[in-house]
């Protein structure tokens, strides 16, 4: 009687708030759709995820994979006991920011990255193939000399996307200030300070604005920064630091924003500009590494992040209702594209492909 | 559906159309408002201020083993890691557990004589990075002692009028543009400017510098060798080397006059207006100690580098001698 394949994932922290923990979630269950006993291994177990997956300590212990998949976004010293193994290796690469927007504000994160890059060296002669979120990131691996590597975006949550009823919700707002919105971790490579100068450039044109920065801090030292900045530029009473928000909290956020501006320097995906699509705010976004891909041409993709520029930008959107009607349009439809329910079956075919091969 | 591709394309190009218009927008704004250039470099200089303290200095300076949590955090998974444990697991299928269990009873004296020694030599290798790391943490402490003093002196003020004059009469017969490291207020780029030279000046204080870009003086905010080596080769008429020289090691003196000599082009100059160490107050000679040369000893380095290089007197200022260096 045929055994079922046996196929063991790896993720140096699993939690359920991140957008690499979800996909390695939604990974396992397409393993179990396609009829293999998958497991999840990290270095970290949450106390939400407890029970998902186990410390990958006790691999050792557990029976010999026919596959092992590694989710990289960070260093781990799970790589050297994953190099130290026999079985195929595929990397699902999310990218791990490049450490020298983090080394000057935090240097622990910094030498993780670092370490993290360090790793990926190896990890790229080491596998057997690789998924990678984005063009952008195919290309980081395939300069990395590995082998088969095929594009499949993130699996994205689909109970993000509204409902009809919350669609209608969302335009019937009301002529209130302006709001401003950016998800995303407070980072040095997401450049929120850009977005605070912009902000103040803004104001002169247009009153009645605010911006809100939803996502939790990865740097103390960066956050004090930003703080002090909206401070200097006399803007502090309109920025408000949102934090780490629940599911429905983010959700109301969305359902209350004007315009979904990303000034960020570096994104591998960026899962953000997708949940915002998927809302129907327009996006604005600073044209760097993945961003114009997962735009797609359905956001407004700026060359220059100049405050002049970017402060024009959402007072263009902010105005030009026929702008505003396209931009959530082609918004609407890049989102159904990215969808779980059509990601999904990409990996299936990926892992039946593989399946076969291996 | 032909019709919504037509729709999707036609809303894409409005996009794209509406993408060029909003950069000519900003353009225009700058254009027939000159305040919003102005207040878009004073956003700049006002993202210097907020992370003064915030950052650290340098990253390449930080290695792990300057974060010391880190390296402690590294160090323990080498350790974890590096344990040699011969109780190989026993399965859990009962025929294949016993005889699993009695190989590993036979095979177990022999590996354990082994793992004993291999972790036993492991013990003494962990002991011997943290010793080193604590050491190495040690050094660069210790190689930073010159910064850390210099942080009790009062930086050098502004060129004073006889020096700015004396620096401007020297570049009369320059030809390029002259960047001026250490500018304070700008007093030496004023004069230079006024001489009929295209100059700019560079400071990392933005305090230090915001009077003289308050009266429209071409001022950056930056560190010297920041902008340095931003520089392309050979593009520079001459570089003005002023305050902050002071405070540098010679090691970091040879490789500034390297720098120096890439940027500037052939037939430039390099100036350098230094006060003579031996000159300093008895309490900054103390907390200076081994910063700064002499300007006979830059027109020496100078000279050793293929430079012509002439020492001139200056009056009205700290700064006794003008070291002008015209690269061959």
């Amino acid at each position: 009687m045929n055994r079922k394949p046996i196929v063991h994932q790896f993720i140096p922290s699993l939690t359920t708030r991140d957008a690499v923990s979800f996909h390695t979630l939604s990974v396992d269950a397409v393993l179990r759709e396609l009829g293999m006993a998958a497991s999840i291994y990290t270095a970290r177990i949450n106390a939400a995820t407890k029970g998902r997956a186990r410390h990958y300590r006790h691999h050792v212990k557990d029976p010999q994979p026919d596959l092992i998949i590694y989710q990289t976004s960070i260093g781990s010293t799970m790589v050297d006991y994953l190099m130290g193994r026999e079985e195929p290796l595929i990397l699902n690469y999310h990218n791990i920011t490049p450490p020298k927007f983090v080394y000057r504000w935090n240097p622990s994160l910094g030498a993780a990255l670092d370490y993290g890059r360090r790793q990926l060296t190896g990890l790229c002669r080491r596998a057997n193939a690789a998924v990678a979120d984005s063009e952008f990131n195919a290309a980081e691996l395939e300069k990395l000399k590995c082998k088969r590597v095929e594009v499949i975006p993130v699996i994205t949550d689909d109970a993000i996307f509204p409902s009809e009823q919350q669609q209608a919700s969302r335009s019937e707002k009301d002529g209130s200030a302006l709001t401003v919105l950016f998800v995303g971790r407070i980072a040095p490579n997401k450049c929120q300070h850009d977005l605070l100068a912009a902000l103040a450039v803004l104001r002169q044109h247009i009153t009645n604005v605010e911006l809100v920065l939803v996502g939790a801090s990865t740097s103390d030292r960066y956050e004090q920064a930003l703080r002090s900045y909206a401070t200097d530029l006399n803007i502090a009473d309109v920025v408000r630091f949102e934090g780490s928000l629940s599911a429905s909290e983010l959700l109301a956020r969305y359902r209350r924003a004007d315009v979904f501006v990303s000034l960020s320097e570096h994104e591998g995906f960026g899962v953000p500009l997708v949940e915002a699509m998927a809302w129907g705010v327009p996006v604005i976004g600073f044209g760097a590494a993945a961003v114009p891909e997962t735009l797609r041409g359905a956001g407004l993709v700026l060359d220059d992040k100049s405050p002049a520029v970017v402060a024009a930008a959402i007072q263009r959107v902010a105005t030009d209702r026929l702008l505003r009607r396209h931009l959530v349009r082609l918004g609407s439809a890049r989102a159904n594209e990215l969808r779980a329910s059509v990601v999904r079956p990409q990996l299936h075919n990926f892992f039946k492909n593989l399946l076969k091969s291996t | 559906m032909p019709d919504d591709a037509d729709a999707a394309d036609a809303a894409r190009s409005y996009v794209k159309r509406i993408q060029a218009e909003v950069l000519q927008e900003a353009q225009e704004r700058r254009a027939t408002n000159p305040k919003l250039l102005n207040q878009e470099r004073q956003f700049d200089q006002a993202w210097h201020r907020a992370t003064q303290g915030a950052m650290i200095a340098s990253y390449d300076t930080v290695l792990p083993s300057q974060e010391v949590a880190h390296a402690e955090n590294l160090l323990d998974c080498v350790n974890e890691l590096s344990l040699l444990n011969v109780d190989a697991p026993e399965g859990k299928k009962l025929g294949v557990r016993q005889v699993k269990r009695v190989s590993r009873r036979l095979t177990r004296w022999y590996l354990r004589y082994l793992a004993d020694q291999i972790n036993a030599f492991n013990h003494f290798l962990m002991n011997w990075l943290r010793a080193t790391e604590q050491r190495i943490t040690r050094l660069e402490n210790d190689s930073r002692a010159i910064e850390i003093m210099a942080d009790f002196v009062d930086p050098v003020s502004d060129a004073e009028p006889g020096l700015a004059a004396a620096v401007a009469d020297q570049m009369s017969q320059c030809d390029g543009t002259v960047a001026v490291m250490s500018c304070g207020a700008g007093q030496i780029v004023a004069a230079l400017t006024q001489a009929g030279i295209t100059a700019h000046g560079v400071d990392e204080s933005a305090d230090a510098v915001a009077a003289g870009m308050h009266q429209g003086i071409d001022l950056r905010v930056t560190t010297p060798m920041e902008h340095l080596g931003k520089i392309a080769d050979n593009s520079l008429g001459a570089l003005v080397l002023t305050g902050f020289v002071e405070r540098c090691t010679p090691v970091e003196i040879v490789h500034l006059i390297d720098e120096a000599l890439r940027a500037v082009m052939v037939a430039g100059h390099v100036v350098v207006a230094t006060a003579d160490p031996a000159d300093r107050a008895p309490h900054e000679a103390e907390l200076l100690r081994g910063a700064g040369l002499s300007p006979q000893a830059w027109a020496q380095l100078l000279q050793k580098r293929d430079c012509f290089v002439e020492l001139s007197a200056v009056t009205g200022s700290r700064v006794t001698s003008l070291v002008m260096a015209t690269r061959q």
